[in-house]
C-alpha cells in the first residue's frame, strides 16, 4: 500500500511542469480557507469548517496559475533566484528597487516554461514597469474607471479575461485572476510577464521572424505596427530604452 | 435495425456536437444580420489574425484584417457597461439609416482602442473610426436630442511627461454633424473658472509638486493641465504652470514648448 501511494506521488511529481508548482499539471492549488455553512434545520447556528489547503482539478485539464499559488511560489522559491535585474530605483526612490526579487523569479519562470528563443531579461521587465506605472502597484490608469489598466504592469481588466480564456487565444499555461488581486504586485508581475510573452510571439508572427524582446515591448504598448515617423510610438520607445540602458549599464558596471 | 440507426444517428450527432464542448478552439468567430448588411468577425488563434467582413447581398463592402486586432460587436470599452451592443441596428445619428458599432482592441496591455462607426443605408458608408488609444469610450446622449454623442478621454500625453499610468487624457466628445462626426467644442468646453476655483486648482498643483518623489511630473499638476485645455482654457493652463512651477526645478519653458506641441498634435485637440 505504501509503494502505491509513493509511486502515486513520484508520477504526480514527475508530470509536474516546473519545480516550483505545488500541483502536477492540470491541477491549481488552493490555499487553506474556512468554509461557512448557513443555519439550517437541522444546524439552527450555521457551522464554519476549515478546508485544508489541497490541489483543485482544471476543467480544461491545462495548466491554470491562481492568486493563491503565485503566492506561494513567490514566498517559496524566489528568494533562490539569482538572475535579479538590476538594483537601481531608476529614479523612483523608495519603490524602484522594491519589487527586484518577483521580477526575477517570474521572468525565471516564464522563460522555463515557455522556453523562448531568446530568454527574456529581468532588466527588460523593469524597464517596462517603470515606463508604464512608475512602480506604484495600484496605478489605475483611469481613476474613474475600474477596467482600466491597473498594477505596476497596468494590465487591463479585457487582458486579464484572456488571460484566463481557456478557449482563447493563448492556447494553454493560463492565469485566472480577479480584477482586485491584480493590486497585487506578485500577481500582476506574473500576469504580466505572461502578457509579455504572447505579446512576443503575435510580434514575431506579425514581422515574420523571431521579435526581440524590446519590439515586443513595443507590441505590449500597443505601437509595434506604428509608422516610423509616429511620434508617440517614437517617445514610447526613448522612454523605454532610457530606463533599460540605465539598467544594463548598471549591469555591467 | 431501427436501433441501430437510432445509435448510428446519435454518434453522428454527437461527434457533430463535439467540438463545442471542446477546450481547444482554433478560431473565434461570430455572424450578425442588419436587414441586407451580413457582418462577419473572425480571430484565429494561432497567428492572432483579427478580420472583419461586411457584405451587402452577396457584394463585399468593406474588409478589414491585421495581426491582433480583436474585433466585436458593439462599444466595448464602456467603464460601466459590459456585454450587449446597445446601438448596432439602430438609427444613432438621426438621419434615417441603421448604423453598425465594431469595436476594435489591438492586444496591448492597455492599448490601443478603435471604435468604428459604419452606416448601413441604402448606400454602405463608413462614418468614423474613433482613435481612444487606451481610453474607455462611453456612448451618451449628453445634450439631450435622442442620439448619443461620443466620450472618451485624449492620450495626447501619454507616457510624455509620466509614466503612462500618471499621464492623464483630455476629454473629448464627438457629435454627428449634418454627414460627419466632429469634435464638438459647445459640449467640451466650460465657463470661465472663479478667482475661488483658480486658487483651488493652484493649491492642487501646488500640493502634487510638494508631495512628488518621482522623476516624472506628477499627477494632479498634469490632470489639472488637461482638464483646463479640453474645456477651453488652454492659456490658464499654462499661465497656472508658471505659477506652480517649483522655483528650483528646471525645465518650464520646455515642458510648456512639449505640452503645447503635445496637444497641437493632436487631431481632437486641435478641433476644440
Amino acid at each position: 500500500m505504501a509503494k502505491k501511494i509513493q509511486s502515486k506521488k513520484a508520477a504526480a511529481v514527475e508530470k509536474n511542469i516546473h519545480p516550483w508548482r505545488l500541483c502536477s499539471y492540470g491541477r491549481h492549488w488552493v490555499r487553506e480557507h474556512s468554509m461557512h455553512t448557513p443555519p439550517s434545520k437541522k444546524n439552527p447556528g450555521g457551522s464554519t469548517t476549515i478546508r485544508h489547503a489541497h490541489c483543485a482539478n482544471n476543467p480544461s485539464g491545462k495548466d491554470q496559475l491562481y492568486h493563491d499559488e503565485i503566492q506561494e511560489i513567490a514566498g517559496k522559491s524566489f528568494i533562490h533566484v539569482n538572475e535579479k535585474p538590476c538594483p537601481l530605483d531608476l529614479g523612483f526612490k523608495g519603490k524602484g528597487a522594491e519589487y527586484d526579487d518577483f521580477i526575477a523569479g517570474w521572468t525565471k519562470y516564464w522563460n522555463d516554461i515557455l522556453t523562448p528563443v531568446e530568454p527574456l531579461r529581468s532588466n527588460v521587465v523593469k524597464a517596462l514597469i517603470a515606463s508604464e506605472s512608475g512602480f506604484n502597484p495600484e496605478m489605475l490608469a483611469n481613476k474613474k474607471n475600474s477596467n482600466s489598466a491597473r498594477g505596476l504592469m497596468q494590465i487591463l481588466n479585457s487582458t486579464r479575461k484572456m488571460l484566463g480564456d481557456e478557449r482563447g487565444e493563448l492556447h494553454d499555461h493560463f492565469l485566472t485572476v480577479s480584477k482586485n488581486e491584480l493590486n497585487d504586485p506578485n500577481t500582476n508581475i506574473c500576469a504580466g510577464i505572461r502578457w509579455l510573452f504572447q505579446k512576443q510571439k503575435l510580434a514575431s508572427s506579425y514581422l515574420g521572424r523571431n521579435a526581440s524582446w524590446e519590439e515586443a515591448v513595443l507590441n505590449y504598448k500597443g505601437k509595434l505596427k506604428s509608422k516610423p515617423n509616429d511620434v508617440e510610438a517614437n517617445k514610447q520607445k526613448k522612454i523605454f530604452k532610457k530606463y533599460l540602458d540605465s539598467l544594463v549599464k548598471c549591469e555591467k558596471s | 435495425m431501427k436501433n441501430l440507426n437510432k445509435k448510428y444517428l446519435l454518434i453522428v450527432l454527437f461527434i457533430l456536437i463535439l467540438p463545442f464542448f471542446s477546450y481547444a478552439a482554433d478560431e473565434k468567430f461570430e455572424k450578425k444580420q442588419f436587414g441586407t448588411y451580413e457582418v462577419s468577425l473572425s480571430q484565429n488563434y494561432h497567428n492572432g489574425l483579427g478580420k472583419i467582413v461586411i457584405k451587402k447581398g452577396n457584394d463585399k463592402v468593406f474588409e478589414e484584417s491585421e495581426i491582433e486586432n480583436h474585433y466585436s460587436f458593439g462599444n466595448d470599452f464602456d467603464p460601466v457597461l459590459e456585454g450587449p451592443d446597445l446601438y448596432s441596428g439602430r438609427d444613432i445619428t438621426g438621419n434615417g439609416s441603421p448604423h453598425l458599432i465594431i469595436s476594435n482592441w489591438t492586444g496591448g496591455a492597455h492599448c490601443c482602442h478603435f471604435v468604428h462607426i459604419f452606416e448601413l443605408g441604402k448606400k454602405f458608408k463608413k462614418l468614423i473610426t474613433v482613435q481612444a488609444n487606451s481610453s474607455s469610450v462611453r456612448f451618451v446622449d449628453l445634450d439631450h436630442d435622442g442620439f448619443p454623442e461620443i466620450e472618451f478621454l485624449d492620450g495626447a500625453i501619454d507616457y510624455k511627461f509620466a509614466c503612462f499610468a500618471d499621464s492623464p487624457g483630455g476629454r473629448v466628445v464627438l457629435k454627428f454633424k449634418k454627414d460627419h462626426y466632429a469634435v464638438a467644442p459647445e459640449l467640451m468646453k466650460s465657463s470661465s473658472p472663479t478667482l475661488r476655483k483658480i486658487k483651488n486648482l493652484k493649491k492642487v498643483m501646488s500640493l502634487a509638486f510638494a508631495k512628488n518623489d518621482n522623476p516624472d511630473l506628477p499627477y494632479n499638476f498634469l490632470n489639472t493641465m488637461m482638464e483646463l485645455s479640453y474645456s477651453g482654457h488652454f492659456n490658464l493652463a499654462l499661465k497656472l504652470a508658471d505659477e506652480v512651477w517649483p522655483i528650483d526645478k528646471p525645465g518650464l519653458m520646455k515642458f510648456k514648448d512639449e505640452f503645447s506641441k503635445s496637444l497641437h498634435e493632436s487631431i481632437y485637440w486641435k478641433a476644440l
